[in-house]
C-alpha cells in the first residue's frame, strides 16, 4: 500500500539498493534529502557505499527536495519514510543533509531506540535539538576562515568584495558566516543573491569595482546555464574570485572546496561503529575537516594577482573548457 | 703348520682389523661431534644476527617516534598561530612515512578561567558536543571537573568515530600516563609512558613532548612550567609494530616477548610472540637460543627476550651422515688394504657431493633474503656475499671473493663520508668488534653512496676463537633523508635558508660553553633591517619575502665561511662571528652595513633605499647565560636604533647606554604609580599664526608626570619607556578624557587643541571607537580638535591610518602630521594622508640660520604645502631671526620656547587673555 502511494504521486524510492542478500545481515538505511545526479548528494552517497558496502544490507531513499520544494510534500515524504522504517526496522539510519534531519528525525525520531547519524548539516545543530541520546553525526561547515586568509595572501590590500550567490535561506546564512568572519579580517562584504541567472550575471559584472568576489552557489536558479555563466565570467572577471563550493570552480579563479565523500564516510563509519555496539551519544559530533584547492588556470590569467606559490603547488587544476 | 699359518695370519688380520676399527670409529665420533658443535655455533650466531636484527628494527622505530615529535614541536614553535588545517597535512605525511605511529594528538593547556569561552569556541566551529572531560579518582567519566589548568587533546590524527571520543579529554587526569606528561612539562625533553591501551587498538606506548609560548624552549624548570602552552603525543600500538620485529626471523619458531621490567604481569607486556610451545621428548634433545637485551627507552626499562628451541633444520645431517658414510669406506678401504684391495677415494667424492649442495643451499637461502650478506674467513678476506650486497657494494661476488672485507664492503662515517672506517682492515683481524649495530655510508665502488643500518659479529668457535666475520646490512637511504629533510626543516627557516631561530641559539650555547672551556671567544651580532616594515606595508609580503633574501644573499657573501648567520624572525638576523675580538667584530659588521646601505630594493618601480640597526656582544660567561647574551644584544641594536638607526652599536661591560635601556623598565613600574596615584598633569604651549592673523590659535596639549616627590619630571624620561613597553595607549586615553573635560570646561571655540596620539594608538582596537564616544559624551565642538601624529607612526601602517583619518575628519577633527621631514620618504607619502598641517621637523628649525641645508628643507615644506593647501606650523622657534626668516618662507604657525614655554593648563574663558600672555612670555624670553 505504502508503494503504491508512492507510484501514484511519481516520486517514489527512486533508488534501492541491496548490496548484500545475507538476511542475517545487519540493516543500515540511507535517506538523501536529494536525489542522485545532485553533485553533492551523489558525492556522500559514494562515501556511504564506499565504507559500508560489506558490511550491511543498504538500501537508500531520496526525499527528492530540491525538485519538490513545498513544504506539504517534504512533511508527507518524512511521513512516509517513518512508515518505512517502522516496517523495515533498520540497525541504523543515516540522515543525509538538513531536511532528512528537519522532516524525519525530529519529528518522529528524536530521542528514540533506533540510532541515526546526519552528515552534511550546515554549521549548526542546536535548532534539531541535537545532541540527543540516539544521534551523533558530521556538521558541514565551509573554508570561511581559511577563505578570507587566502584573500589576504593574494590581495594584501584588499578592502572589499561581493558575496554571489542564490536567494535561499542556505545561502542567506552562508552569508551571514562569511560576513561575521570578514570583519575579524576587516575586510566589507556586500551580500548579493540572485534568484535568476540574468540578475547573477549583473551581480557578477557589477562586483568587478570591488577588491574581490566570493562565489556562493548556483544551485536554486532554475533557468541556470553553465555555458552562459562561463562566457560571462571570462569576458568581464578581471578581479580575483573564490569559492567553497566544488561546481562553481569552472567560475571562480580560486576553489577550496568541501568534499561530500567526507560527509558519507564518517556517518558510515560512525554506523559501524554503532552496529559494533558504540551507544550513538558516545561518538562525538564534529565538523569535517578537509577540503581541495582547486585553480582555474583560464581566469587566472585574466586576473592581475599574485598567487603565492605554495598555493598554486598544493591545487588540483580546474578542467579548462 | 698350514692351519696354524693360517691361524696366526687370521690373528694377525682380525687384530689388525679391530685395531682399525676401533681407532677409526672413535675417530669419526669425535669428528661428527666437532662438526655438530661447529654448526650449533653457527646456528647460534646466526640466531643471535638475527635478533640483533629484531632490537635493531625495534629501536629504529622507537628512535622514529623522538625524530616524529621532535619534528612536530619544532614546527609547531615555528609557527605564529594555531594552524590546524596545516598540522592535520603535516600529521598525514607522517603517519604514511610512519605506519608504526598509530597516532598524532595535540593537548592544548586551557587555564580555568578560558575554559568557558574555549568550549564555546570549539562548538561555535562545528565540535556540538565538545566539552572538557577527566577520569575522576573512580576511574569513571566526568564533564565537569574543577582545576586550575585543564589538558584536553584539541588534535588528533587520524580523526576517526573511535578516535574522536578522546577530543576534550584531559590526559593529565589520566594517572597512568600523568607522570610522563609533568615530566614532560618540567624537562621539555621527550617522555615515553609505561604500557597503555591506545585508544582501543591494544596496548602500547605514549610519546609526549612539551611545546611552549614564544620560539624557544625556556631554559628552566619554573619558566617552562610557566610557559607551557601544550604538548604533542605520539601513540604507537605494539600489534603494529610486531611485523617488522617479526620480520626479522625466517624462522617460524622464535618467541619474542618486550616486557617493561617494573610491571611483571601480563599487563608489563608490550608485545607477546610465543609461537614455540613444543614439550615432546624431540624437544628437550636441542639446546635453546636465549637473548635478553636491555631496550630500556626514554626513562622506560623495557627488555626484549627472544628465545626458541633449536631443530633439526638448524643442523646439517648431511654432513655428519658423510663422516659416517667416510667411516665406513675407511673401514672398507682398510680391509681391502689388508686384502691387497683398495680403492681411493669413494667415500671422498661422496661427502664432496653432500658438502657441495649444503653449500648450494645456503646460498640459495641467502640469495632470497632483502638483507646484504657477506661473510669473511679468519683473514677477513671475502669468501661469500648474497646479490643484495653485490648490488650494494657494485662488485661481484666472484671478483670480490678473496679481496679484503674492508676492499670492497667500504664503509664510512655517516656525517663525513670522507672518513673512512677501518674495522674490517687486516690490522683490525684480532680485534673483536662485539656485536657492531652502526649507522653508516657504504660507498659503492662506483662512487655512490648508500645510507645502510649495518651488524656485523665475528663467529668463533667453541674455544672462542675468531674464525670468521658475518655481516648483514640494509639499505636504509630513504628512511635517512626522510629524517634528515625533517631535521633540516627544524634547524632552518623556510623563506632564506639561514638557520632559524632555535638553531641559533644551540650554536650560541656552544659558543658560549667553547668559551667557558678557555676557548676563543665569539661575538654576537644582532640586526634589524630599517625599512622592511614600510616595503611590506607598502608592497605586501611577496616583495618583503624577496627583500628578505635578496638581504640574505648580500650577508652570506660578506661574511666568512666560519661565521654563523640566522634569520631570527621578521627582519631579524643573528650573525655569530668566530673567534673574533669585538673591535675587529666593528669592521666586519660595518662591511654589511654599507653593503647593505649600498643596496637598493626595487619593486614594480618603486626604489627602496634599506638599512640597518646592528648591535653586537662578546659572547662571553660574564654577560651571563645564552639567553642573556641574545638580551644583552637585542638591547644593543635597541639603542642603535634609538640613536637613530642605520648604525652599529657595540655592547662593553657596564655600558651606560643599556644601562639606561634597562632602566625603561623601572619607568614602566612608575608610570603605572603615577596613573594611581593621579599624578598625571596637562601642559600646553601655544601655536601662534605668523603670517595671517585670522587664523585660529592652537595650543599643543602636553603631558607632564610628577614623581613621587612632587617633582615633574621630563616627558623623554618616561615616553621612550611607554612607547617601547605598550603603555602609551592608556597614557593617550587618559590625555584626550582630560583634554576634552578641560575643554568643555574653558568652552572656547575660538581655540584649536592640539591632541598628540602615538601609532600604537591609532593602531589599537576600540581606540577610534574610544574618541567618538568621548567626543559625545564631552558635546566637543569637533573643529576644536586637531590630532598630531608623527610622520613614523603613519607610515608604519599607512592603510590603517588613513582609514583612523578619514574617519575622525568626517566627524569634524582636523590632523596635523608632525616630526615631517625626518623620514625617508616623507614627500612619496604626504599625497596618500589627509591632513590639514605639517609641523615641521624641529631638527630643520632651530639650526635654519647657519644651516643652507635646512632652509631649503623648511623652504621646500613650505612650499609643498602650499600647493597641497596644508598649513605649515615650526616648531623649535626659540628666537626672534628664526621667527623672521620663517615669515619669509611662508610658514603659517610657528611654535617654541621663543613664542611661548609649555605651562600647566588652568581654565582660561577668554582669547584676550590668552594673546596677552602669550605676548608677555615672548617679550620675557626675548628680554
Amino acid at each position: 500500500m505504502l508503494f503504491s502511494n508512492n507510484i501514484n504521486i511519481g516520486i517514489v524510492f527512486l533508488c534501492i539498493i541491496f548490496f548484500n542478500n545475507n538476511a542475517e545481515a545487519s540493516r543500515c538505511l540511507f535517506v538523501s534529502s536529494y536525489h542522485q545526479g545532485y553533485e553533492w548528494a551523489d558525492g556522500i552517497e559514494e562515501g556511504v557505499k564506499k565504507i559500508l558496502k560489506n558490511y550491511c544490507e543498504l538500501k537508500q531513499i531520496n526525499m527528492n527536495t530540491k525538485h519538490f520544494k513545498d513544504e506539504a510534500y517534504k512533511i508527507q515524504k518524512g511521513k512516509e519514510i517513518k512508515e518505512f522504517i517502522e516496517q523495515w526496522k533498520p540497525d541504523v539510519v543515516i540522515a543525509a543533509d538538513d531536511n532528512a534531519s528537519k522532516y524525519l528525525v525530529v519529528p518522529y525520531f528524536l530521542n528514540s531506540d533506533i540510532p541515526f547519524v546526519f552528515c552534511g548539516v550546515n554549521w549548526t545543530v542546536a535548532e534539531y535539538g541535537y545532541p540527543a541520546v540516539n544521534i551523533t553525526g558530521m556538521i558541514e561547515v565551509s573554508p570561511v576562515q581559511e577563505i578570507f586568509e587566502k584573500i589576504q595572501a593574494i590581495i594584501p590590500n584588499a578592502k572589499q568584495g561581493d558575496y554571489i550567490g542564490v536567494d535561499t535561506l542556505t545561502e542567506q546564512k552562508s552569508f551571514e558566516r562569511f560576513n561575521k568572519i570578514a570583519k575579524r579580517f576587516s575586510l566589507m562584504l556586500r551580500k548579493r543573491l540572485a534568484k535568476t541567472q540574468s540578475e547573477w550575471s549583473e551581480f557578477y559584472k557589477g562586483a568587478q569595482k570591488k577588491d574581490f568576489l566570493i562565489l556562493g552557489t548556483k544551485s536554486g536558479i532554475e533557468d541556470w546555464n553553465d555555458e552562459i555563466a562561463y562566457q560571462v565570467v571570462l569576458k568581464f572577471g578581471r578581479k580575483f574570485s573564490i569559492t567553497d563550493y566544488e561546481w562553481m570552480t569552472q567560475f571562480a579563479v580560486l576553489g577550496l572546496t568541501k568534499i561530500p565523500q567526507e560527509q558519507g564516510e564518517w556517518a558510515a563509519k560512525s554506523a559501524l561503529e554503532i552496529l559494533n555496539g558504540t551507544p550513538p551519544n558516545l561518538i562525538p559530533i564534529i565538523p569535517n575537516q578537509h577540503w581541495d584547492m582547486i585553480i582555474n588556470d583560464q581566469l587566472l590569467s585574466n586576473v592581475n594577482v599574485n598567487v603565492p606559490e605554495y598555493i598554486l603547488l598544493n591545487s588540483k587544476k580546474v578542467n579548462v573548457r | 703348520m698350514l692351519d696354524s699359518r693360517f691361524l696366526q695370519l687370521k690373528l694377525i688380520y682380525t687384530w689388525r682389523m679391530s685395531t682399525a676399527f676401533v681407532f677409526c670409529t672413535i675417530f669419526a665420533a669425535l669428528l661428527i661431534w666437532v662438526v655438530l658443535l661447529v654448526e650449533n655455533q653457527i646456528a647460534e650466531n646466526l640466531f643471535r644476527v638475527k635478533a640483533e636484527a629484531a632490537y635493531s628494527k625495534l629501536l629504529q622505530k622507537l628512535n622514529d617516534n623522538k625524530t616524529v615529535i621532535s619534528a612536530l614541536s619544532g614546527w609547531q614553535h615555528s609557527q605564529n598561530r594555531e594552524q590546524t588545517s596545516e598540522l592535520r597535512i603535516f600529521s598525514k605525511e607522517i603517519l604514511s612515512n610512519y605506519p608504526h605511529i598509530s597516532s598524532i594528538q595535540y593537548i592544548k593547556k586551557i587555564p580555568r578561567k578560558d575554559r568557558e569561552a574555549f568550549e564555546h569556541k570549539m562548538q561555535e566551529d562545528g565540535y556540538a558536543t565538545f566539552g572538557i572531560t577527566q577520569k575522576n579518582q573512580k576511574g569513571l567519566i566526568e564533564t565537569r571537573p574543577e582545576k586550575d589548568n585543564y589538558f584536553p587533546t584539541t588534535f588528533i590524527e587520524p580523526l576517526e568515530p573511535h578516535t574522536a571520543r578522546i577530543l576534550g579529554f584531559d590526559m593529565l587526569s589520566d594517572q597512568i600516563v600523568a607522570q610522563s606528561i609533568k615530566i614532560a612539562m618540567e624537562s621539555g625533553k621527550e617522555t615515553i609512558t609505561p604500557p597503555v591501551d591506545i585508544l582501543g587498538g591494544g596496548k602500547g606506548l605514549i610519546v609526549f613532548k612539551a611545546t611552549y609560548k614564544g620560539k624557544v624552549v625556556p631554559t628552566d624548570k619554573k619558566s617552562r612550567i610557566d610557559q607551557i602552552n601544550g604538548l604533542f603525543a605520539v601513540s604507537i600500538v605494539a600489534n603494529d609494530i610486531k611485523p617488522f620485529v617479526v620480520s626479522a626471523f625466517s624462522s617460524g619458531t622464535t618467541n619474542i616477548v618486550l616486557q617493561h621490567n617494573e610491571i611483571d604481569d601480563r599487563s608489563g607486556e608490550l608485545l607477546s610472540h610465543i609461537v614455540d610451545k613444543r614439550t615432546d621428548g624431540f624437544a628437550d634433545l636441542f639446546p635453546s637460543f636465549n637473548i635478553m637485551i636491555d631496550l630500556s627507552h626514554a626513562g622506560q626499562p623495557v627488555t626484549l627476550h627472544v628465545w626458541r628451541k633449536a631443530n633439526f633444520s638448524d643442523y646439517n645431517f648431511k654432513v655428519p651422515i658423510g663422516i659416517f658414510l667416510l667411516y665406513l669406506t675407511i673401514l672398507f678401504l682398510i680391509r681391502l688394504s689388508l686384502k691387497g684391495d683398495l680403492k681411493h677415494g669413494v667415500a671422498s667424492e661422496v661427502a664432496q657431493d653432500e658438502i657441495f649442495k649444503e653449500k648450494e643451499l645456503a646460498e640459495v637461502t641467502l640469495h632470497s633474503i632483502a638483507d646484504g650478506v657477506v661473510t669473511a674467513d679468519i683473514n677477513n678476506n671475502i669468501d661469500y656475499m648474497n646479490e643484495v650486497a653485490e648490488e650494494l657494494t657494485g662488485w661481484q661476488k666472484n671478483e670480490a671473493e678473496g679481496k679484503l672485507l674492508n676492499d670492497i664492503v667500504i664503509l664510512c662515517n655517516e656525517h663525513n663520508p670522507n672518513d673512512i672506517n677501518n674495522i674490517f682492515s687486516r690490522e683490525n683481524i684480532k680485534n673483536d668488534i662485539g656485536e657492531l649495530t652502526e649507522n653508516y655510508l657504504l660507498k659503492r665502488n662506483d662512487e655512490t653512496q648508500y645510507s645502510v643500518k649495518l651488524s656485523a659479529s665475528r663467529i668463533r668457535n667453541r674455544s672462542g676463537d675468531i674464525v670468521g666475520t658475518i655481516i648483514v646490512f640494509r639499505n636504509v637511504t630513504s628512511e635517512r633523508k626522510m629524517a634528515q629533510l625533517m631535521a633540516y626543516q627544524a634547524r632552518h627557516d623556510e623563506l632564506t635558508g639561514l638557520y632559524n631561530r632555535r638553531e641559533f641559539e644551540y650554536q650560541l650555547k656552544r659558543s658560549l660553553e667553547k668559551c667557558e672551556r678557555g676557548g676563543d671567544s665569539d661575538v654576537l651580532c644582532y640586526l634589524d633591517l630599517d625599512q622592511f616594515k614600510v616595503v611590506n606595508d607598502t608592497c605586501g609580503h611577496s616583495a618583503g619575502d624577496k627583500l628578505l633574501i635578496q638581504v640574505t644573499h648580500i650577508l652570506r657573501i660578506n661574511i666568512r665561511e666560519s661565521d654563523i648567520l640566522a634569520r631570527l624572525g621578521g627582519d631579524e638576523f643573528g650573525l655569530i662571528i668566530k673567534s673574533c675580538s669585538i673591535e675587529k667584530s666593528v669592521e666586519i659588521s660595518t662591511v654589511l652595513h654599507n653593503a647593505i646601505k649600498e643596496f637598493h630594493f626595487s619593486w614594480e618601480g618603486k626604489v627602496f633605499s634599506i638599512g640597518s640597526s646592528m648591535g653586537l656582544v662578546k659572547v662571553s660567561p660574564e654577560i651571563g647565560s645564552a639567553a642573556e647574551v641574545m638580551s644583552a644584544a637585542d638591547s644593543a641594536c635597541y639603542v642603535a636604533k634609538d640613536k637613530g638607526r642605520n648604525r652599529i652599536y657595540a655592547h662593553t661591560m657596564n655600558d651606560h647606554e643599556l644601562l639606561v635601556r634597562h632602566g625603561e623598565m623601572q619607568w614602566v613600574h612608575k608610570i603605572n604609580e603615577a596613573f594611581e596615584n593621579k599624578r598625571f598633569r596637562l601642559y600646553r604651549q601655544i601655536v601662534q599664526p605668523l603670517l595671517d592673523a585670522s587664523n585660529p590659535v592652537h595650543y599643543e596639549v602636553l603631558i607632564r608626570m610628577e614623581d613621587e616627590h612632587g617633582v615633574i619630571v621630563p616627558p623623554m624620561a618616561f615616553i621612550p619607556a611607554a612607547e617601547r613597553y605598550n603603555v602609551m595607549p592608556a597614557i593617550d586615553r587618559w590625555v584626550i578624557e582630560t583634554s576634552f573635560s578641560m575643554m568643555k570646561q574653558e568652552n572656547n571655540q575660538q581655540l584649536i587643541y592640539n591632541i598628540n596620539l602615538s601609532g600604537k594608538s591609532i593602531n589599537e582596537d576600540g581606540f577610534l571607537e574610544f574618541i567618538i564616544e568621548q567626543i559625545k559624551s564631552y558635546e566637543i565642538y569637533t573643529p576644536n580638535i586637531c590630532f598630531e601624529i608623527t610622520e613614523t607612526a603613519a607610515i608604519s601602517n599607512l592603510a590603517s591610518a588613513t582609514e583612523f583619518m578619514k574617519t575622525l575628519k568626517s566627524q569634524g577633527c582636523t590632523f596635523a602630521l608632525d616630526d615631517f621631514g625626518s623620514g625617508l620618504s616623507s614627500f612619496t607619502y604626504l599625497k596618500n594622508l589627509p591632513v590639514d598641517y605639517l609641523k615641521v621637523d624641529g631638527s630643520f628649525v632651530k639650526d635654519l640660520m647657519d644651516d643652507a641645508i635646512d632652509r631649503a628643507m623648511v623652504s621646500s615644506i613650505a612650499q609643498v604645502g602650499r600647493v597641497m593647501g596644508i598649513k605649515t606650523i615650526a616648531e623649535f622657534v626659540e628666537n626672534n631671526a628664526i621667527k623672521q626668516q620663517l615669515s619669509i618662507m611662508d610658514i603659517d604657525y610657528v611654535q617654541g620656547f621663543g613664542i611661548g614655554e609649555p605651562e600647566e593648563w588652568v581654565i582660561v574663558k577668554s582669547i584676550d587673555s590668552i594673546k596677552t600672555k602669550c605676548d608677555r612670555n615672548r617679550l620675557f624670553k626675548q628680554g
